[in-house]
């Protein structure tokens, strides 16, 4: 047989499985629907690769989620230790690990940057509620991810930023002294069922698990699922300046932006590989429920604003609970931000337009400023003591 | 406009259009993502197949116990067996009618269960797919096991009886 002949049959044996494949898969229908797909290409464009971005990380922490899961072993006799053993006996085992902490880490702020570019770029508009809501129960799960997941490791700190984060869910509006007796609050309930009784145990671990290892994932898989459908529905948001002045052009979505998309994932990527090998994630001391919290015991980076806010409030205002005042204004303020798209509805003529805009800087200044001021005063400088004691300071004032 | 007219910059940026639509830039850059992908691909490959197999319990480390007391003996009624484990493994020891005691591996060699004394029968019996085993020698002989089950020695010392293996 001719080389000619050979290679002729080869292609005829392609197209075979080609079509045959179609017929079952319809690739050509798909392809041809996402030839129609266009991505806007403007001075702000650069703010479309964070969702991708997110999703990248997103991928990352599930293998490197199922690969740790093949080492740690949950309870309170083998955490700490399966940990350890990662750490030390095995094959690139600490790279693993820095990786999904990282990742989890570097996953937040893409999301929260892919959050605030969304809000500024008022894509919240109709038609895009459902995809602004699905957005803001993503980020709100990626940050539960986050928080049960600290626990796993079973060291000092994941075991004291565990038992506050709950306490917080447990704060009662009303202080103790006033609160009627024999009814229990919903938080309490709560916390009790999320750490298996009022004490953190090896039930507490299991539950984190499951939690963070088989529900969250779930439930994240399918509220990411529609965020992304949505986005297929509706295309990109087109800031309305740059929509009224034509300062755009279209490229398609298949190939030129998913390439630039897989280059954004390198890039990703390699930085995460960088930091993860640069700064190896640490393990703290093994939980001890009777040793005193280390000094300058503090939350992720994510945590701190709400964090320095609760060192603000006074104990307590009349039979107000004082820490209860901060986590209602920090839940308060992220609740009118996630609501924007029923106080501030329409692009044209909307009279809220600008308020939003100004509300998002606030809140966002607002969050840097105080994560700032949080990592600032983690010594109790004289000043901060001071400022922390303002308010309880007007308070003791009034009595 | 004539070619002759053209300024040295024109050809050369000429040039470049020509080349960034080129064939040759095409699959230069075919060739240049498929390799980065590729070596990625290798890399983070390489990575997870040493950290799956690594860390494993050594059981390398129990293999080497070469012998093991074996508790209870003493009481133990004729035409009887009892298990223990001998390093990582499961064994066998039987009392037959004479009162002599035999002690074999207990993994099947078929397929790795583990066998069983049946003194009604006076056999020794791998419940998952019916092999039969010669208490006497271990040799095989009903079922699909291929190989005997492997004889260990029993000492009996001053205080108790030891199995060993070679």
């Amino acid at each position: 047989m001719s080389l000619e002949t050979k290679e002729k049959q080869s292609n005829e044996l392609w197209q075979t499985l080609q079509q045959e494949l179609d017929d079952r898969l319809k690739i050509k229908e798909l392809s041809e629907l996402a030839s129609h797909k266009t991505v806007p290409i403007h001075k702000h464009s650069v703010w479309y690769y964070f969702g991708g971005i997110s999703l990248f990380f997103f991928v990352i922490q599930m293998v490197t989620g199922m690969l740790l899961l093949m080492h740690y072993e949950p309870g309170v006799a083998t955490s700490y230790a399966s940990v350890q053993k990662l750490l030390n006996k095995v094959e690139f085992g600490q790279i693993m690990r820095s990786f999904h902490s990282w990742a989890a880490n570097l996953m937040v702020a893409s999301v929260l940057i892919h959050m605030f570019s969304a809000y500024f770029m008022k894509a919240y508009q109709k038609p895009r509620e459902i995809t602004w809501f699905s957005g803001a129960i993503l980020l709100f799960l990626t940050i539960t991810l986050g928080f049960t997941g600290y626990l796993l490791p079973w060291d000092d700190i994941a075991y004291f930023a565990t038992k506050v984060g709950l306490d917080i869910a447990e704060t009662k509006p009303i202080i103790d002294q006033y609160w009627p007796k024999g009814v229990e609050w919903p938080g309490t309930i709560a916390a009790d069922i999320l750490r298996g009784g009022a004490d953190l145990t090896n039930l507490t671990i299991q539950r984190f698990a499951s939690i963070h290892y088989v529900i969250l994932p779930w439930v994240f898989a399918g509220v990411l699922g529609l965020h992304i459908l949505m986005i297929q529905l509706h295309g990109n948001t087109i800031p309305q300046k740059i929509e009224e002045s034509k300062q755009y052009r279209r490229i398609p979505f298949f190939p030129n932006f998913v390439y630039e998309d897989l280059f954004a994932w390198l890039l990703t990527f390699n930085v995460l590989a960088i930091i993860a090998i640069v700064w190896p994630w640490g393990l703290g001391p093994e939980a001890d429920p009777i040793a005193p919290a280390p000094p300058g015991i503090h939350p992720e980076w994510y945590f701190m604003a709400p964090f320095e806010i609760l060192k603000w409030m006074p104990p307590s205002v009349g039979p107000i609970n004082g820490e209860f005042i901060g986590v209602a204004l920090f839940g308060g303020a992220s609740v009118l931000l996630f609501a924007v798209p029923f106080w501030d509805p329409k692009t044209k003529a909307g009279k809220f337009g600008k308020i939003a805009t100004y509300y998002g800087v606030f809140a966002l200044i607002g969050l840097i400023v105080f994560t700032i001021l949080a990592y600032w005063c983690l010594d109790n400088k004289p000043v901060c003591v001071a400022m922390h004691d303002f308010f309880p300071w007007i308070v003791r004032g009034f009595k | 406009m004539k070619i002759e007219e053209k300024t040295e910059l024109e050809l050369e940026e000429e040039k470049h259009e020509d080349f960034v639509d080129s064939p040759e830039r095409r699959n230069f850059m075919a060739a240049l993502i498929g390799g980065a992908t590729a070596a990625y691909a290798a890399g983070i490959g390489f990575v997870i197949y040493r950290y799956l197999s690594s860390g494993i319990t050594d059981s390398a480390q129990l293999e080497a116990i070469k012998e093991i007391k074996v508790d209870g003996v003493a009481t133990m009624k004729d035409n009887s067996y009892k298990m223990f484990k001998f390093g990582s493994k499961p064994g066998i020891l039987i009392k037959d009618n004479k009162g002599e005691l035999k002690a074999f591996n207990a993994v099947c060699s078929h397929l790795g269960c583990t066998v069983s004394y049946q003194p009604d029968k006076s056999r020794i019996f791998c419940a998952c797919h019916g092999g039969v085993y010669d208490p006497e020698t271990g040799k095989n002989i009903a079922g699909p096991p291929p190989e005997p089950l492997k004889r260990y020695q029993v000492v009996t010392k001053e205080d108790g009886v030891y199995v060993e293996r070679a």
